[in-house]
């Protein structure tokens, strides 16, 4: 597995974008589209999110297998939170029972149905608006995008140390998994959870020991580059442009509508048909 | 001409372990020279790194008497920001200094640092990129660059803050000799444009042909010589620090016994280990291609190639930690694919480089056990076969051993530790992947020994950068270059063949050119200690000049 971060979006109307608008856009869409369990507020949200992920150009190819497992994720959660347990039937309206569950004897009616789609719907349009960060952002770029948000230049700089060595510490994992693999190390195949963790200890304690002894001499290294004086240069210059600007209004546009909407009350009943 | 440079009369006790690392030490480093400070593991050499570049007392708790002066002042009350204006320093390992995720960013990680205008700072990097021949790859991931590209880059980074000076630790520890080699050219050039830089490295021999101005030799925190290289080469402990072919030559007298180590007489004809057309690769990726070999049960094999060439790949093939795409791998004489992991335990042992990424459990005797419980072993033969192998690889003799903590124990005995959790699985044939990188002349000759002497073990493969140790131990080498096998020789041969040492990230070193010059048969070769008298004895009968090579 290649854990190299994939600049896969490169070239795209989003990749051209400020790297501070593909931070700020996944906060706004989650401000306007936590809370809402209206699926018709949620599909219009929606619209918006498939625009803009469209827009990110990230060949489907290179995302499969995060969609494959974002959705199977979603789904499973969904099906056990909203249907299996019924947990939610704010509504009013028609409560008819479609059909029950056998096992956990659930009944489901169109509420349960709605509601569903509106919870499916919401954590799917937010991993659309959240794939940009991932693959449109050049790596060089977080650091300095996440430091003219505000952070820390510690902080904003220990972001992009996490990119760097991210490669580095997976390859560590395996040559350790390796070397202990030769000395007859298997991954546990016991159900039970604190057996499965104390046999993981061949592996995590020399990765864990041997990434501290690693970051000491890392630190080391930028401290005699001169890092963590009061005053830095990003030689990354960033500045929204007239497209910038358009979108993070858009966004903070629908992200009001929606609050307003949800305060007016006019969301937060569950639709059915 | 004003020292950049001064260390006066430097004590340093580290206040953690409360151990004295560096005793009355003076260094005076100036303009245009460039200092070697050499000694084995252990001798205060990085610490005297460290308090030259600001390291101490500012991240290593110590207290240091005596002055430190840096471009004429005082480091005391100085920041390491400010020291690091003056003092460039260049780790050891390349990954650990690289911090940009592309080349760029990283070059222009100092001078961000440093609040440099962005267009000063774009044109230090054009500037530098230029100068070390990097332009090219100034936008690529630092993540995808060899270990040569990422020592230069890393140098760029250093070059780019315009030091002063530059403190280069262990240059040739890490990477194959022709990278390495790269460097130090670049290193010297800097000296002769008008800087400075103290080069602290074991392999004194490769440093030599850069011409030090001066040599600091250093034992138990002491320098023990200060001055030229004709005089360090003089008094230098043959035994200790590894010296060029002729010094050993014009020493012969004072060279130490050497006892080689035992060797198994071949006999068996099934090879222990042999690749058949096979293409080698970790998933879609193929690193080695078309591989022919057989491995005897009783030879001692070496593996020479720069880095990333596939030598490591090449004999995890042994023990399935990557397997054949194309052809097939067999074990004595059996397709590999019929073993497992687990059984070949007992065919091979495989030594990592680093042996942190074997050490987990709490005490040595944990350690020691966690291989032969996997087997199935008795707690009974698992108690004496631990004792065994820490008699073979001589760390019976430390105190309380089996209840140590293996963290606790020297990066030395850590190194001969994972031999003996290798051999306690009573492997037949030991594979060890750079079994010395980064030591020193005696610990490598101590380690090696174990490794060889082991009584259960009846072959040894080794992967190793040190052209000199394959062909001082192995009985013959096998040199893999660009996904290929090159050469497959005995020493003797592979001295002679010419074509090869200017390619394949091989360096030529005086003891190659001594073997080409001295030696005719084509076997192995005596150790160079031998060598060294036995060409000195001829000289003096024939009253004629005998050796390798001279220094430059």
């Amino acid at each position: 597995m290649d854990v190299t971060p994939r600049y896969l979006g490169a070239g795209s109307f989003l990749s051209r974008r400020d790297p501070r608008v593909l931070l700020l856009v996944p906060v706004l869409y989650l401000v306007a589209v936590a809370g809402i369990a209206d699926l018709r507020a949620v599909l219009l949200c929606a619209v918006a999110a498939l625009l803009y992920y469209r827009a990110a150009g990230i060949p489907w190819r290179g995302v499969r297998a995060n969609w494959a497992f974002m959705l199977t994720f979603t789904t499973i959660l969904v099906v056990v939170n909203s249907i299996l347990t019924s947990t939610d039937t704010r509504a009013g309206g028609n409560s008819e029972v479609l059909f029950t569950i056998p096992v956990t004897h659930s009944a489901i009616t169109w509420t349960t149905l709605s509601y569903a789609a509106a919870v499916f719907t919401r954590y799917v349009t937010l991993a659309m608006v959240g794939f940009p960060v991932a693959f449109n952002i050049a790596p060089s770029d977080l650091g300095v995008a996440f430091a003219r948000l505000g952070l820390s230049q510690r902080l904003a700089y220990g972001v992009d140390l996490t990119f760097r060595f991210l490669p580095s510490t997976w390859a560590s994992l395996h040559e350790t998994i390796d070397a202990q693999r030769i000395r007859g190390y298997e991954h546990s195949r016991s159900r039970n959870p604190v057996k499965r963790l104390i046999a993981l200890k061949p592996v995590v304690v020399p990765v864990t020991v041997n990434a501290l002894i690693d970051a000491e001499d890392t630190v080391n290294a930028m401290d005699l580059r001169g890092f963590g004086g009061r005053h830095r240069t990003w030689m990354r210059e960033l500045a929204f442009d007239r497209a910038d600007v358009l979108i993070l209004a858009g966004f903070c546009a629908v992200a009001a509508a929606m609050v307003a909407a949800r305060f007016l009350g006019l969301t937060g009943a569950v639709w059915v048909p | 001409m004003t020292a950049l440079i001064e260390v006066r009369d430097a004590s340093v006790r580290y206040l953690s372990t409360g151990q004295t690392a560096l005793s009355s030490t003076a260094l005076t480093v100036a303009a245009g020279e460039l200092t070697l400070v050499c000694g084995p593991s252990g001798c205060g050499k990085s610490t005297l790194l460290r308090l030259v570049n600001g390291l101490i007392p500012y991240s290593y708790r110590a207290a240091v008497t005596g002055e430190v002066l840096v471009d004429g002042r005082p480091v005391a009350g100085r920041t390491i920001r400010d020291i690091s204006t003056v003092v460039g320093t260049m780790l050891q390992d390349p990954r650990k200094q690289v911090v940009g995720t592309t080349v760029r960013s990283e070059i222009a990680f100092g001078p961000e640092n440093l609040g440099l205008p962005r267009a000063e700072i774009r044109r230090r990097i054009i500037e530098v990129a230029e100068r070390v021949g990097i332009s090219h790859l100034l936008e690529r991931a630092t993540a995808g660059l060899s270990g040569g590209e990422l020592q230069m880059v890393a140098f760029a980074g250093v070059l780019v803050m315009r030091p002063k000076v530059v403190v280069v630790d262990e240059p040739l520890a890490n990477l194959d000799p022709a990278a390495s080699l790269r460097l130090m050219r670049e290193v010297r050039r800097f000296v002769d444009e008008g800087g400075a830089a103290v080069v602290v490295e074991h392999r004194v021999e490769e440093i030599l042909e850069f011409q030090p101005s001066q040599v600091l030799y250093m034992e138990d925190g002491r320098t023990r010589y200060q001055g030229p290289v004709d005089g360090f080469l003089r008094m230098a402990p043959a035994g200790h620090v590894k010296l060029p072919f002729a010094t050993l030559v014009a020493r012969a007298g004072e060279l130490p016994e050497v006892t080689p180590p035992p060797h198994h007489a071949a006999g068996e004809s099934t090879p222990r280990l042999e690749y058949r057309g096979a293409d080698l690769g970790y998933g879609a990726r193929t690193v080695l291609s078309g591989v022919d070999l057989a491995l005897g049960p009783r030879e001692r094999v070496a593996v020479l190639g720069p880095n990333g060439a596939g030598k490591s790949t090449l004999l995890r093939a042994a023990v399935m930690l990557t397997a054949a795409s194309r052809g097939e791998v067999l074990v004595d004489g059996a397709p590999i694919a019929e073993r497992s992991i687990l059984s070949l335990a007992t065919t091979f042992g495989y030594v990592f480089q680093n042996p942190g990424q074997a050490l987990f459990s709490a005490t040595v005797g944990q350690e020691l056990a966690f291989g032969p419980r996997n087997l199935g072993w008795s707690p009974e033969e698992i108690a004496r076969e631990s004792e065994n192998v820490l008699r073979a690889t001589l760390l019976d003799g430390e105190k309380d051993i089996m209840d140590r903590p293996p963290r606790t124990l020297s990066y030395g005995q850590q190194r001969r530790l994972t031999v003996a959790l290798a051999l306690a699985m009573r492997p037949r044939t030991l594979i060890l992947d750079e079994p010395t990188a980064g030591q020193d002349l005696r610990t490598t000759t101590e380690f090696i020994g174990h490794a060889l002497a082991a009584e259960s073990v009846e072959s040894v493969y080794f992967i190793t950068h040190d052209v000199d140790l394959a062909l001082t131990y192995a009985g013959r080498i096998i040199v893999v270059d660009q996904g290929r096998v090159v050469a497959d020789a005995s020493p003797a041969e592979l001295a002679r063949t010419e074509g090869l040492w200017s390619g394949a990230g091989l360096q030529e070193t005086s003891l190659v050119r001594a073997v080409r010059d001295h030696l005719a048969d084509a076997g192995s070769i005596p150790h160079p200690f031998d060598l060294a008298r036995r060409l000195s004895q001829l000289a003096r009968s024939n009253q004629t000049p005998q050796e390798g090579t001279t220094p430059s």
